[in-house]
């Protein structure tokens, strides 16, 4: 694969269907000036679901409340996952946050077509096997008379954490790829009103993680309060694409 | 938008009929001396259609044409005048004859 290639890879599938073939051949005539170009473009799209080409008229929003929710959950986690062993204010921080995002998520949440039940059980269950099955051995792992020793101790809550991170990602992927002939999308208001909740919800998690940066201070706290911060920014950003649409 | 924005690059290179990607970006050439970056090109391509400014004609294979839409249109003339009254005031303010 050559490196073009590689860099038009990481475009997003709807952009890559539709303008693909043009990228490549502008790039190709472009050569290796054009990478930096081409990753910046990459980084543009992913950062602006709202503007991919669509297949319905609402997909638009979808893809910007799918993204609003997986930057969401991930600063969530993160957050919980950063201040575990923590004091009473943080745990006030993220019941914040989780109360936020619960809120988020029900005004998010598309309405299943009575007839799309059955075909979205089985899609869901599909995607969502691993990060169950990951979970479920996690768990087994953890509570079995075996229990986990010094060396295992680490695998073991890899797969526990990795679980999430899988069932986030293809959660986000379920909702995102709902046709209309699935789900009654939100409508325009109720979709901004949720972007702007998860908002809310990601700045209490990234502000539970810059506390415990500011107080632990250390490269990693830092990153993943830089992290957080950046789900702050993706939230907003996707809440402003749709206000401008 | 701003005269050097690629979006309003895009609609310029559009006002004289539909053109494939890579004719867009050399009537930009043509326009400024530079071509724009394919991120850049494509990228601006995205967000005006997701406006409706441009739309893609029937092509052979999946390298369509786009043109210009009359919101399309519209938008350009608008930013050109604004550009264009921009342009009378900076220069006369100057002491420069436009061009």
């Amino acid at each position: 694969m050559t490196m073009t290639a590689a860099l038009l890879r990481l475009y997003p599938g709807a952009f890559r269907d539709r303008w693909g073939e043009d990228l490549r051949a502008e790039a190709d005539v472009a050569g290796w000036r054009s990478w930096p170009n081409l990753v910046t473009g990459a980084v543009d799209m992913w950062l602006h679901p709202a503007i991919w080409p669509a297949g319905w008229p609402a997909q638009r929003a979808s893809r910007s409340a799918a993204m609003a929710m997986l930057v969401t959950i991930a600063a969530w986690l993160v957050a919980h996952f950063t201040t575990e062993s923590g004091r009473p204010a943080y745990t006030l921080a993220l019941n914040g946050a989780a109360t936020l995002l619960v809120l988020g998520l029900a005004l998010l949440a598309p309405l299943p077509r009575s007839r799309a039940l059955a075909p979205l059980l089985s899609r869901s269950l599909r995607r969502l096997a691993f990060p169950l099955l990951l979970a479920t051995a996690a768990v087994i792992a953890a509570n079995s008379k075996f229990a986990p020793t010094e060396w295992l101790r680490v695998p073991v809550l890899a797969a526990w954490w990795g679980s999430w991170a899988f069932g986030l990602i293809a959660g986000c992927r379920i909702v995102a790829g709902l046709g209309p002939d699935l789900v009654l999308p939100p409508g325009p208001r109720r979709t901004r009103l949720g972007i702007a909740v998860l908002t809310g919800a990601s700045l209490a998690a990234a502000c539970a993680v810059a506390v415990f940066a500011a107080r632990h201070v250390a490269p990693l706290p830092a990153l993943l309060a830089i992290g957080t911060a950046l789900s702050v920014a993706a939230c907003v950003t996707a809440l402003r694409d749709l206000v401008a649409e | 938008m701003q005269a050097n924005d690629a979006q309003t690059l895009v609609l310029c290179a559009l006002a004289d009929g539909p053109l494939h990607g890579y004719a867009i970006n050399t009537a930009i050439e043509d326009l400024t001396g530079e071509r724009l970056g394919p991120g850049s090109l494509y990228g601006a391509l995205t967000r005006l259609e997701a406006k409706a400014f441009v739309e893609s004609l029937e092509g052979s294979g999946r390298q369509r044409p786009v043109r210009l839409t009359d919101a399309g249109r519209d938008v350009l003339e608008r930013e050109l005048r604004a550009m264009a009254r921009v342009a009378e005031v900076g220069l006369r303010r100057l002491g420069v004859a436009p061009a």
